[in-house]
């Protein structure tokens, strides 16, 4: 019990270092006694805390000394000074000794209430502390011990523990609501400092904010799923006004525990279209378009409008698409450097059961999903003749269906006249169907709402770049900055190079294997721009039906502006694809020269 | 980002002005394919063609005739298909000549370890079209697709060439009637 109030004490004084270490040697009395006192509201604290000083100073020879703790009445090194409290507490033990144990409660009542007045504390510890001393001088005056005293007394020390108990929670939640009642006013202080500050600029920009988010942010959603559902509403309560969702799948009844927008009368609705009805319903001002179809039916201009791309997709086919194609809009300068203005913003998230990621992708500078894409675990595949003739688990006998009788399915379907059985409903039957878990969802949709937020406003650092969740023991989560593949077929720049605009395609094969960077690296290159192929060395039937490009001009085949563009460089004794970004100069023909000079 | 999105904004209209059109890019798996063939070192028994033209190499069929074995002077065809996102997974090989293989079966399923299990991306176009190779010059009975086929190889070899030049020339073996594919 001691210790603890000692520690408690020494917490207290923290508050008042300024005190000299004389005063804070002699007691503990008037840290108490300050704490005590209910905080003056003017700003002259200091000078009350003096007052305070002068007070026990006061007091000091008066036997609040004995509050230093119940046996220093007794040590050697405290007698001198307490000889005289040892006296009054003597005096008062006979007292209370010869008085009727029911007064005693009563007595300290009226002692606790005369002490509130000046410094209960002390006075409370002096209590407790003759109350010790009272069984110290027993054993030292009653020697023979009279029995009956000693069962009387140990009665009343019951009592008096109970009464002490009931006095320190008092002074306690006393303490307490003085604690409370300042840190009210220094809230309030702060409060008006704070209003103080606030101009009217802050004010503006935050609404310039609010603005933005509600109105010109357009941020897309691909996905209403499972994390589509959760990105979307919380999307929506962050301020977020303007969002488009595009998602082509319909509402399955085992969508609905954790697809939280979508109801059992929606089964068999697209999930976009109810996602989009159902945010809007739930949260004022909101304006959610729907999209029901497949990614790769929209228009790339379609994406080019969106300022932020939220990723809520399954698979990795979906996000290299959307990767490339986001990828795709980026434009250098000269020196390879991404024009700023073209970079569009993704966050990715992904779950799978207990598991899951989320990332910011910005294209061009931070790596973009193709970069990492061995991230992604191999796919699980079976020796096809495992599967037909020695199935050993149920994924065996399953796959074998899928794969090998696959054709069976349509002939049966065609004797039973049942239409419909088209690849993406065989893919949703027999997709690898992992279960979800609502609340990975939540968190992963979460973190990715949060940082849509931060790259919208900036108001915060954004995440770099990747992080992981895993849910399976404990919530372990890592973020790490991965690193861009500099040569990525998706994201990198490809090497710059200026050519000659009336270049034909023979002249600038002829011309790679010339420049000092590609030397010894090229030799028979093949070339493509875009989606065709413009020359391949090999095999004979492509070389065949590339050869007539080699006589047309770069700049025809490339059909681009004048600018240039990437071309994909393939040859043997490359590692790798080799993106080269023509720039077409215009080369001044002799007669021109001429002219200029 | 404001101040970005207000840039990208007025960059957005300039180009709307210019009415530039949109790029559409080669996937990563389209550019792989390409070196992929490009690099192709095809054996005198194997010819490769693209039924969708030149910008197109996603989807091509490989013709092997062997010159040695069981399957000596046949014809086979094999359709490739290239996922999108090639190479992380296994060009889909069908063989569309039937033939009677204890790896191939009826439907022209191919069961080859690096089409399916042991496919890692390193692997290109070159080492299929070496392991289809492969399965003609020596079938592998042990681990059969086609049973029937299989078993013959194992309890009689010789039973077995007989049953594969018959199926090649146009006959019936096992109540399946295979079409010619021989002398082409």
């Amino acid at each position: 019990m001691k210790n603890r109030r000692k520690g408690k004490l020494q917490k207290g004084r923290k508050p008042q270092g300024d005190l000299p270490q004389k005063e804070k040697e002699k007691g503990r009395v008037l840290d108490r006694e300050v704490r005590n006192k209910p905080p003056h509201p003017n700003p002259s604290h200091e000078q009350e805390r003096g007052r305070v000083t002068v007070v026990w100073k006061k007091k000091n020879p008066n036997p609040v000394a004995g509050s230093d703790g119940p046996h220093n009445g007794l040590n050697s090194e405290g007698k001198d000074k307490n000889k005289g409290a040892e006296h009054t507490e003597k005096a008062e033990l006979d007292k209370r000794e010869k008085a009727p144990r029911g007064d005693h409660p009563q007595e300290k009542g009226d002692k606790d209430v005369e002490m509130i007045s000046d410094d209960e504390n002390g006075n409370g510890r002096k209590e407790g502390g003759t109350e010790e001393e009272t069984k110290d001088e027993k054993g030292n005056e009653d020697v023979e011990g009279r029995e009956d005293l000693v069962e009387e007394d140990g009665k009343s020390k019951k009592q008096e523990e109970e009464d002490m108990e009931v006095r320190m929670r008092r002074t306690k939640n006393r303490r307490k609501k003085r604690k409370k009642k300042r840190k009210k006013r220094r809230k309030r202080k702060k409060r008006k400092k704070k209003s103080y500050l606030r101009t009217r600029k802050t004010k503006r920009k935050k609404t310039e904010i609010r603005e933005f988010l509600a109105g010109t942010c357009r941020v897309l959603v691909i996905g209403a799923g499972g994390l589509g559902c959760e990105l979307l509403k919380d999307l929506a309560l962050s301020g977020f006004g303007k969002i488009d969702v595009i998602d082509m799948d319909t509402i399955d009844v085992s969508n609905l525990n954790r697809q939280f927008l979508f109801r059992m009368s929606d089964v068999g609705r697209p999930k976009a279209i109810v996602a989009a009805e159902r945010i809007m319903k739930r949260v004022r001002g909101v304006e959610v378009t729907p999209h029901f179809c497949r990614i790769e039916d929209k228009e790339i201009d379609f994406y080019r409008d969106f300022d932020i791309i939220v990723l809520g997709l399954d698979s990795l086919e979906a996000r290299s698409y959307i990767n490339a194609l986001v990828c795709g809009f980026l434009e250098y300068d000269a020196d390879g450097t991404v024009d700023m203005a073209t970079i569009k913003p993704m966050v990715d998230g992904g779950t799978e059961g207990f598991k899951g990621h989320a990332r910011v992708i910005l294209p061009g500078i931070t790596p973009c999903f193709n970069c990492t894409l061995w991230l992604f675990p191999p796919q699980v595949t079976y020796p096809l003749c495992t599967l037909a003739e020695t199935p050993r688990s149920p994924a065996h006998c399953i796959e074998y269906v899928h794969l090998i009788q696959w054709g069976q399915a349509i002939l049966r379907a065609k004797t039973y006249n049942i239409s419909g059985i088209t690849l993406q409903l065989v893919q949703g039957v027999v997709k690898n169907i992992i279960p979800a878990i609502a609340s990975t969802n939540a968190i992963i949709a979460a973190a990715c709402a949060l940082e849509t937020l931060k790259i919208a406003t900036m108001c915060s650092t954004g995440m770099d770049n990747y992080m992981m969740y895993i849910g399976t023991s404990g919530l372990y989560t890592h973020t790490v900055s991965y690193e861009k593949e500099p040569d990525c077929l998706v994201c990198s720049p490809g090497v710059p190079m200026e050519v000659d605009s009336s270049v034909t395609l023979k002249e600038f094969i002829e011309l790679l294997p010339k420049d000092p960077r590609f030397k010894d690296k090229i030799s028979r290159p093949s070339i493509s721009h875009q989606t065709s192929n413009l020359y391949m060395q090999a095999p004979p039937v492509l070389e065949e039906m590339t050869r007539p490009n080699l006589a047309k001009p770069l700049k025809e085949l490339m059909d681009c502006d004048e600018k240039g563009g990437v071309l994909n460089i393939n040859d043997k004794t490359l590692v790798g694809v080799l993106r080269i970004h023509v720039r077409f100069v215009e080369a001044m023909t002799p007669a021109e020269e001429n002219d200029n000079s | 980002m404001i101040g970005l999105f207000s840039i990208k904004q007025k960059q957005k209209e300039a180009q709307n002005a210019n009415g530039k059109g949109t790029v559409k890019k080669q996937t990563p798996g389209e550019l792989r394919v390409q070196k992929d063939i490009s690099e192709l070192n095809l054996a005198k028994t194997t010819s490769i063609h693209f039924p969708l033209g030149k910008d197109n190499l996603l989807h091509f069929e490989v013709t092997i005739k062997p010159d040695e074995g069981y399957y000596k002077s046949g014809t086979f065809v094999f359709s490739f298909q290239i996922p999108h996102v090639y190479p992380h997974e296994a060009p889909k090989v069908k063989c569309k000549t039937k033939v009677y293989h204890p790896n191939i079966d009826l439907e022209g399923n191919v069961c080859l370890n690096i089409l399916r299990e042991d496919w890692k991306p390193v692997l290109s176009v070159n080492s299929i079209i070496y392991g289809l190779q492969f399965l003609f010059l020596d079938p592998n009975p042990d681990d059969p697709l086609n049973h029937e086929a299989a078993e013959v190889l194992r309890e009689n070899p010789r039973q077995f060439e007989t049953n594969v030049q018959r199926s090649m020339a146009g006959g019936v073996v096992g109540g399946t009637h295979f079409s010619r594919c021989i002398g082409y």
